[in-house]
C-alpha cells in the first residue's frame, strides 16, 4: 500500500521511497507534498478493505489473471487535461482495468465478519480517464458520444467508464455464468493459497444477492457528487427496470425472492439526493415504486 | 515552512480520525476533536474542509434506511425480484454487513446486512500493486 495519494489523480510518476515516514516528514512522491488534497488509505475503502483482509485478500489479488479486456486499453490513466508526465506502466497486462469489475472472497478474518465476497471495480480518475479506443468502446458497450469540446468529452467518456463499472458490477454480482467464471477462478485461486497455506477451510467466492455499493467515483477519483449521484441513480435504475434473460440464472433460490442493491452512503443529504434522483428516473421508466 | 509542517498536522489528525471513526474508538477522541477544531478554525478554507464527514460523530451508529424501490413485478423466467435500498451509513466496510445488527432489535428487518461488497478500487494506490500487473522476466 502506499502511505497517501492525490485525490482526483493523476498517480504519480514515482512511488515513495524506503524512507517514507508517515507522520509528516515525507518530502515527495512523484514530486508532490504532502499536504492538502491528499489521502490516507484508511480514509477510503479500498484502504479498509485490504486492511482488513489483509494477506489473504492480497495474496487472492494477485492471483487475479490478466482481465480478458485488457488488450484494449493503451493505458489506465490518460494526460489530456493537465500534463504529459502521467504515468502509464501497466502495458496491457492488467486484472482489473479501469471500468470493469473481478471478484474475490474477503480475505482476512476481519472482513470475513461483514462480508463473504468483493467485487472489485476500478472507476477512472474523472479528469484522467484511459485514453479512448474504438475497441475500448466496443468491449465495454460504450456508445459514441456527441462532444466537441476536449474537457467535455474526457468529462463524458469518464462517466461512461464510470456507469460501466456499475454495469460489471451488477454482472458480476448477479449473473450466474460470470459466478460460475469466478468459481473456476476461486478454486484456482483456492488450491493455489492452500500451497502457501494460507487458504482458509471456508468457501471462497460464495455470492450472496444483497449488495453493498457506495457512491463510485466520489471519493478519491474525485467525480463531482453530483455527477456520481446521477450515474448511481441511472445505473441503478436501469438494473431494477430490466430482467435477466439468462436462462440459466440460478434456479435454486426460493421462489419470490429479492435482489438487493444496498446504497450506503456517509452523507444523509446524499442518500436523499440519491433517493429523489432515483425516483425519478424510475418515474420516467414507468417500472417500478418507491414503497417508503 | 510553517505552513507545511501545519499541513501535515492537519492532514495527521484528519487521518487519525477517520482510523477512529472506521474502527468505533473513541479513546481520547476529545483531545483529537479539540485538535481538529483548532486546526480548522486556523485553515476555514482548506480542501479537507470538503473531505471531511459529518458522519464521525456517530461512529457505531447503524445504518439508517432513506428509501427503498421495488420492481413491481418478478422476472417470468426466474421468478425473482429486485430492489434498490438506499441508506446512510458511517462506514460500508465495517457497519453494513453480515455483522451490522449486533445489538438490534425491532430494526432489524430494515439493516442492509449484505454478504458482498462492491470496491472501488485503487490499484497502485491503497489496493496491492501486484493488482495492477505482474510482469514476469524470464531468461
Amino acid at each position: 500500500m502506499q502511505p497517501y495519494f492525490p485525490r482526483g489523480g493523476p498517480q504519480p510518476l514515482a512511488k515513495p521511497n524506503r524512507t517514507w515516514n508517515p507522520v509528516g516528514y515525507v518530502s515527495q512522491w512523484g514530486g508532490m507534498d504532502v499536504g492538502s488534497g491528499m489521502l490516507f488509505a484508511a480514509e477510503t475503502i479500498d484502504g479498509l478493505v485490504h486492511q482488513l483482509g489483509g494477506l489473504r485478500i492480497r495474496a487472492e489479488c494477485s492471483l487475479v489473471p490478466t482481465h480478458q479486456y485488457s488488450h484494449a486499453y493503451i493505458n489506465q490513466q490518460s494526460s489530456k487535461l493537465h500534463d504529459d508526465n502521467v504515468q502509464d506502466d501497466e502495458k496491457r497486462s492488467v486484472k482489473c482495468p479501469v471500468g470493469t469489475a473481478v471478484t474475490t472472497s474477503s480475505g482476512g478474518e476481519e472482513l470475513q465478519q461483514h462480508y463473504d465476497t468483493i467485487i472489485h471495480t476500478t472507476p477512472p480518475f474523472y479528469n484522467y480517464p484511459p485514453s479512448i479506443t474504438p475497441e475500448l468502446k466496443q468491449v465495454l458497450g460504450i456508445l459514441d458520444s456527441d462532444s466537441d469540446d476536449d474537457n467535455n468529452s474526457i468529462h463524458s467518456w469518464s462517466k461512461e467508464l464510470l456507469r460501466s463499472c456499475y454495469r460489471q458490477s451488477f454482472k458480476a454480482a448477479f449473473d450466474s455464468n460470470t459466478n460460475k467464471d469466478t468459481s473456476i477462478q476461486n478454486g484456482f485461486i483456492n488450491n493455489s493459497l492452500r500451497l502457501f497455506g494460507l487458504n482458509n477451510k471456508r468457501h471462497i467466492g460464495k455470492t450472496g444477492k444483497r449488495v453493498a455499493l457506495p457512491l463510485l467515483g466520489a471519493g478519491c477519483r474525485a467525480f463531482p457528487k453530483d455527477i456520481a449521484l446521477d450515474v448511481a441513480a441511472i445505473e441503478s435504475a436501469s438494473w431494477l427496470s430490466t430482467y435477466s434473460s439468462d436462462t440459466s440464472e440460478d434456479k435454486n433460490t426460493n421462489e419470490g425472492e429479492v435482489d438487493v442493491v444496498a446504497f450506503g452512503l456517509l452523507e444523509e443529504d446524499d442518500a436523499r439526493h440519491l433517493s429523489d434522483r432515483l425516483e425519478k428516473e424510475l418515474r420516467v421508466s414507468q417500472q417500478p415504486t418507491p414503497t417508503t | 515552512m510553517w505552513l507545511k509542517l501545519d499541513d501535515i498536522y492537519c492532514n495527521t489528525i484528519d487521518s487519525l480520525l477517520s482510523k477512529m471513526i472506521v474502527v468505533g474508538d473513541v479513546t481520547n477522541v476529545d483531545t483529537q476533536i479539540s485538535s481538529f477544531f483548532l486546526q480548522k478554525q486556523s485553515h476555514p478554507h482548506k480542501l479537507w474542509d470538503d473531505m471531511v464527514s459529518k458522519a464521525w460523530y456517530k461512529p457505531s451508529a447503524l445504518p439508517q434506511l432513506i428509501a427503498r424501490f421495488e420492481s413491481s413485478s418478478s422476472s417470468a423466467v426466474t421468478s425473482r425480484r429486485r430492489a434498490i435500498e438506499v441508506y446512510s451509513t458511517p462506514c460500508i466496510v465495517t457497519n453494513f454487513g453480515k455483522q451490522c445488527d449486533v445489538g438490534s432489535n425491532d430494526d432489524s428487518n430494515h439493516l442492509p446486512q449484505c454478504s458482498v461488497l462492491v470496491n472501488p478500487a485503487n490499484p497502485n494506490l491503497t489496493g496491492p500493486n501486484s493488482f495492477v500487473s505482474v510482469y514476469i522476466h524470464m531468461g
